[in-house]
């Protein structure tokens, strides 16, 4: 079994070994130093985490090109690091400050040392802004990895991107920072680029990314690196289509509320915690806040109608407002009826509301708004358009409750797999099986947006 | 005697595996396609002194290169590449691109040179330098001329010559490239090189290149050089491993005495390149020293020396000292005199060494033959010889007095040449004398 030996190679006058290292070494050093990034901004350098001379062995090391004006010759780079068996490396990320600092040899035979023990590291690096975003594009896509940094400062992308990317922590490989493609016998896991435009131009906000994954860089900022290590170890065992469909959410329609800036509460995350199929973060933020909204409205609601079963049905049927041009008819006959599109398949007679439902309009109607709420009172059955109708075709309450917590899970065939304990009927939980998990959650989003908009104007 | 001699008996080995054998590739690939094709070739990999796990190291990462790298098209490592019409040979083992001066072929000379040296010295810059078409020629002594013109193997694998002049550091072991040179669009010599690693000779490499030289220049019946690229002393660069540079004396005595034992080739002759000339500054030493030793032409060697730095049209009043022959008394008295001379008086002699190079390529520029208008290279046939010749005699007596060179006690040899040049104004002084003597050999 290889040993754990700490090395320095530099160039002097020629690439040589300054500290342990040998000329093979330097040798197999060289594949990587050349044409490493020479300008100021990119001098620091990276991590290169890769194979050994041999089969049994893993080099760790920091790489970086040397300017011309430190060794007066273009295409010379220093690294230094530590070379020992392959998968004896795991845990490197934790020594990030003692491997980025400037190569001392003391330190460099500590770091060894401590390898050859087994330690951890005192800490990981600082977790860049993309890291979810980034983590999102490694998780979505297959081999051969890419990640592309921005600035400087997002070299700290590599150690996480090895620790939570699809590549196990004991095979992952990872090489510096580089404009010009690499092109290796044994290729890295994670290839990384870099991109200049980037330093002109302002750092971007991290896009949309996988909630799952935002809940996993949250849980690493936090410092519950082994629960975001779990989560991702779950998602490198399913094949790449299925570990997409497992983090991303599909497009959905519903109008987003912009994303908060400030960081989740510790509370609110564990609300909107999910282990499968979800929507955007800012989404689900909106959704609470609707659910916040929601609770004294419900106790509103409830006094409302039982002052409605006190006016006389006539003149409750008398519109306050009439329609304006845009809005969507709506044809009442009796308390008991269902909501649902004029195409719908769906039996249930009597109410019909067009799919595109205007919630102010619609609330304008006092007949419509009393027999939602009558229903709501009542724990009636309400029906929607097309599947969303089957979603909530549970009683009214149960739904509502069950949506705003959203505990769906994803089943292996990504699937919804909604809590199926007969609340929701038979024919529901039949059609939640079959269906496909985009649809289910586009139907169950298009239900949360009648929902949430439905309380707008009692706000 | 291999199987693979008998099956080859008419051709050369490859220098870096010794195969004979060979494989045809067509068309080009972009470069991207070539590294990965390469890095996938482990026999390639290590006789270019790669580990096999790693893969093609890259040049510097300038927007010069990258545009170039971009554009690049060349001979595909396995297959055929996009149609251009050309083939392109490989070893059969090791799968390395030969350039076509390494086959044996009908022409008129053949010239296997050697170029090691240690790092730093602008041994590549060197080799680019004559072996390409010259861009600017102005300070050379033969080009640039219709009567002779060099046609270089655009590809020093996994490089190109584009690349290669940007002047940077390899990290392979050898990189072979050939050059034909055209006298007067009949005669044809081909140069074949191999530019070995400095660090090879420095213990870095596991191997030694000794078998690569033997194979390159033992398979040829024309000369073989085996050069050294030096830099003058006194140059402001880091300083630099004479242990390196001694090393690689040492090895070329042992190959040149192996290959004479051997009788594989008798023409093998050695010198070392000396550059950085233009680091020399002009010195009261060496005005003393001449005014002493060679009163004769003190003066006006003086007045030469006088314009060190100065734009070469500073010397435009001196052109007919090239003429004169007086540079053999500066030569004889070298010869002759043991003196010790001084840091200081070297550094002048030096400096002056260049300048008179300089009056030369002047004078050469400005011939007038008896056709009318002549060029450079008509010069050197004519009158121009001799006063090259004296040159690098003066030049090798300069080099092996001065005890800062890593090499003097080699250049006391009279096996061991010593070829000065410079950059003056961006621009090769006299790099090109391999040239004359690849030539004369020929002729």
């Amino acid at each position: 079994v290889p040993r754990y030996e700490a090395f320095h190679l530099r160039y002097d006058a020629g690439q040589r070994p300054v500290h342990g290292g040998t000329a093979a070494l330097v040798q197999h050093f060289e594949s990587f130093g050349g044409g490493l990034p020479m300008d100021t901004a990119w001098r620091a350098g990276g991590p290169l985490l890769t194979v050994g001379l041999q089969d049994n062995q893993q080099v760790l090391a920091w790489l970086r090109g040397l300017p011309i004006q430190e060794t007066n010759r273009p295409n010379t780079w220093e690294a230094w690091g530590v070379i020992g068996p392959a998968g004896g490396f795991e845990s490197w990320m934790t020594f990030w400050d003692a491997l980025s600092s400037a190569p001392d040899p003391e330190r460099l035979e500590a770091l060894a040392v401590a390898f050859e023990r087994g330690d951890k590291g005192p800490s990981y690096p600082p977790i860049p802004q993309r890291l979810a975003a980034v983590l999102g594009d490694l998780h979505s896509s297959e081999a051969p990895y890419r990640i592309s940094l921005r600035t400087p400062s997002e070299v700290a992308l590599l150690p996480w991107c090895c620790l939570l990317g699809p590549v196990a922590p004991a095979t992952a490989t990872v090489g510096p920072p580089r404009r010009m493609k690499l092109n290796l016998n044994v290729p890295l896991a994670y290839d990384v680029t870099m991109t200049d435009s980037s330093l002109t131009e302002p750092a971007r906000l991290p896009t949309a990314s996988s909630a799952l994954l935002v809940d996993v860089v949250a849980r690493a900022q936090a410092g519950d690196v082994d629960s975001a290590v779990e989560i991702v170890r779950t998602l490198r065992s399913l094949k790449p289509a299925e570990r997409k469909k497992r983090i991303f959410a599909p497009a959905i329609s519903v109008p987003a509320a912009p994303a908060p800036a400030a960081p989740v509460a510790p509370r609110e995350r564990e609300l909107v915690r999910v282990q499968g199929n979800e929507e955007p973060r800012h989404r689900e933020r909106s959704l609470f806040r609707a659910l916040r909204r929601w609770t004294p409205l419900m106790v509103l609601a409830i006094l409302l109608l039982e002052l409605a079963h006190m006016i006389p049905k006539a003149q409750r049927s008398e519109p306050v407002v009439p329609p304006t041009a845009t809005d969507t008819s709506v044809t009442t006959t009796d308390a008991t009826d269902t909501i649902g599109t004029a195409g719908s398949t769906d039996t249930g007679p009597t109410a019909t509301v067009e799919p595109q439902l205007s919630c102010n309009t619609w609330w304008a109607y006092p007949s419509t708004q009393s027999q939602v709420l009558a229903r709501v009172n009542q724990k009636s059955t309400v029906r929607l358009s097309g599947a969303a109708a089957k979603l909530l075709s549970g009683t009214w309450d149960e739904t509502v409750a069950r949506s705003l917590s959203i505990q769906m899970q994803i089943n292996d065939r990504g699937c919804a797999n909604l809590p199926l304990d007969g609340s929701l009927g038979p024919r529901t939980n039949t059609a939640l099986r079959q269906s496909k998990c985009a649809t289910v959650q586009r139907d169950l989003a298009g239900a949360l947006q009648w929902l949430c908009t439905w309380s707008a104007p009692q706000s | 005697m291999s199987w693979r001699s008998i099956l080859h008996p008419f051709s050369r080995p490859c220098p870096l595996c010794g195969e004979k054998g060979t494989y045809k590739v067509r068309g080009h690939v972009d470069y991207d396609t070539l590294v990965t094709q390469l890095a996938g070739q482990a026999k390639w990999l290590r006789n270019h002194g790669l580990n096999e796990r790693g893969g093609v190291p890259l040049p510097p990462d300038t927007p010069e290169n990258r545009r170039f790298l971009a554009a690049v098209q060349h001979p595909p490592v396995t297959g055929d590449g996009d149609a251009d019409g050309r083939s392109h040979t490989r070893c059969n083992r090791c799968a390395t691109l030969l350039p076509p001066e390494f086959h044996p072929n009908d022409v008129t000379a053949e010239v296997a040179v050697t170029v090691a040296g240690s790092v730093g010295h602008g041994k590549t810059s060197w080799l680019v330098a004559i072996l390409a078409p010259p861009d600017r020629s102005d300070y050379e002594i033969v080009r640039p001329s219709d009567d002779l013109q060099t046609n270089c193997y655009e590809y020093a694998e996994p490089y190109t010559f584009d690349i290669l002049k940007s002047g940077f550091r390899s990290p392979l072991f050898y990189q072979l490239l050939g050059t034909t040179l055209v006298l007067r669009g009949t005669e044809f010599t081909f140069i074949r090189t191999v530019d070995i690693k400095g660090e090879m000779f420095a213990g870095i490499a596991t191997q030694k290149p000794n078998d690569v030289i033997i194979r390159h220049l033992g398979s040829s019946a024309g000369s073989g050089w085996l050069l050294v690229v030096d830099q003058f002393a006194g140059a402001t660069n880091p300083a630099l491993s004479s242990a390196t540079l001694n090393n690689i004396a040492s090895a070329y005595e042992s190959i040149s005495v192996q290959m004479a034992r051997e009788g594989a080739n008798r023409q093998v002759r050695k010198a070392i390149v000396w550059t950085f000339l233009d680091q020399a500054r002009w010195t009261n030493e060496a005005a003393q020293w001449l005014q002493k030793s060679t009163p004769a032409i003190a003066a006006q060697l003086s007045q030469i020396g006088e314009t060190a730095q100065q734009p070469i049209a500073s010397l435009t009043p001196f052109v007919d000292f090239v003429d004169g022959h007086q540079m053999e008394v500066l030569k004889s008295t070298l010869e002759k005199t043991a003196d010790i001379l001084d840091a200081p008086t070297l550094d002048g002699l030096i400096a002056l060494l260049l300048r008179l190079q300089l009056l030369y390529t002047l004078r050469a520029s400005n011939y007038i033959g008896t056709g009318g208008l002549g060029t450079k290279f008509d010069y050197l046939m004519d009158r121009g010889y001799a006063f090259v010749d004296d040159c690098q005699a003066i030049a090798r007596q300069l080099y092996a007095r001065d005890r800062r060179s890593a090499m003097h006690n080699y250049a006391r040899r009279e096996d061991w040449k010593v070829f000065p040049c410079a950059r003056f104004d961006d621009t090769s002084v006299w790099a090109d004398q391999i040239l004359i003597e690849a030539v004369a050999g020929a002729r």
